[in-house]
């Protein structure tokens, strides 16, 4: 595998993310996965490298927002491809790691 | 060494009292040792030394162990019980009004402040002896993560975002659920 890419959600994105859609109010989950994560996400897969996500220093996600983000790339790529590529990083709150799986694995439903 | 300088005190007692019995007979004129040994009490002797040893180098670290580990669980839970109820109250008093900003970042904060109190439950689970096979992570994640959907999934960052009637039956069972798993808990340590 390549050298991994990185997104800080933080720096590049928010530090107050939003819900599931723009309607819904501002940085929603559904920009973040068209702004940011579905672009890197495909480099990621075309250089053969992880992409690692940084979610710390942001105030808080809510349900909808990571499910939108991380469930939509999953009924885009599967699952399979999705766990192969992304990492992720949350000292701030762990749980989020294992929360967000979890949106991965029941979006392959959904797929 | 350790063993001599814990019980200095008492081996130095039983040091006098083995000289006082010795020298007894010579010092006090007619006091004496019978010359013999019955069987019975000698085997109650050394029955109640090995009980006595047993149950100072055996018995008593371990129950004081596991009070010990069991209060750090149960103070650790009671913080996490004390964190849903105040999400929950949080919820309540925004019952059938528009949420604001505010309310929904104090419910994004303290949602993760319960995430980590679970996390932290968990790993201190597995420094703790007596939990170490009894904690299962999935018993907080899965309920935590379904109450947390009940709140913040949907359109929460609406700004006319409000916890009707379906969603409020629907949060109260979660909430419950994971209150429930909680208190379990509570008890279930309780008895270890």
């Amino acid at each position: 595998m390549s050298k991994p890419l990185t997104i800080n959600i933080f720096e590049e994105f928010t530090d107050i993310p939003g819900a599931r859609y723009d309607s819904e109010g501002q940085f929603s989950g559904k920009s973040f996965l068209e702004t940011l994560l579905l672009p890197r996400f495909k480099e990621a897969v075309g250089l053969d490298a992880k992409l690692i996500i940084n979610l710390d220093n942001g105030e808080g996600y809510a349900t909808s927002f990571l499910e939108e983000a991380f469930g939509g790339l999953t009924r885009i790529f599967g699952t399979e491809q999705v766990l192969k590529h992304l990492e992720f990083i949350s000292f701030d709150e762990p749980l989020l790691i294992e929360e967000i799986k979890n949106y991965i694995l029941e979006a392959k439903a959904a797929a | 060494m350790k063993f001599l300088s814990r019980y200095y005190s008492q081996l130095i007692t039983l040091l006098i009292g083995a000289i006082v019995g010795f020298l007894c007979n010579r010092i006090i004129n007619g006091a004496y040792f019978e010359q013999k040994i019955n069987p019975v009490s000698a085997a109650s002797f050394a029955l109640t030394i090995i009980l006595a040893l047993y149950l100072e180098f055996s018995v008593r670290p371990s129950i004081s162990n596991n009070r010990n580990e069991k209060d750090l669980l149960i103070d650790q839970l009671k913080e996490m019980k004390t964190s849903l109820s105040e999400i929950h109250s949080l919820y309540i008093s925004s019952r059938d009004n528009n949420l604001t900003s505010d309310y929904k970042k104090d419910i994004t904060v303290k949602l993760r402040t319960l995430s980590n109190q679970i996390n932290a439950l968990i790993e201190l689970s597995q420094y703790c002896v007596i939990s170490k096979s009894f904690l299962k992570k999935e018993i907080f994640t899965k309920p935590y993560f379904s109450y947390k959907a009940a709140l913040t999934g949907n359109g929460f960052d609406l700004d006319a975002f409000v916890y009707d009637r379906i969603h409020f039956n629907d949060t109260e069972r979660k909430y419950n659920n994971l209150g429930k798993a909680i208190m379990h808990c509570i008890v279930d340590v309780n008895k270890l």
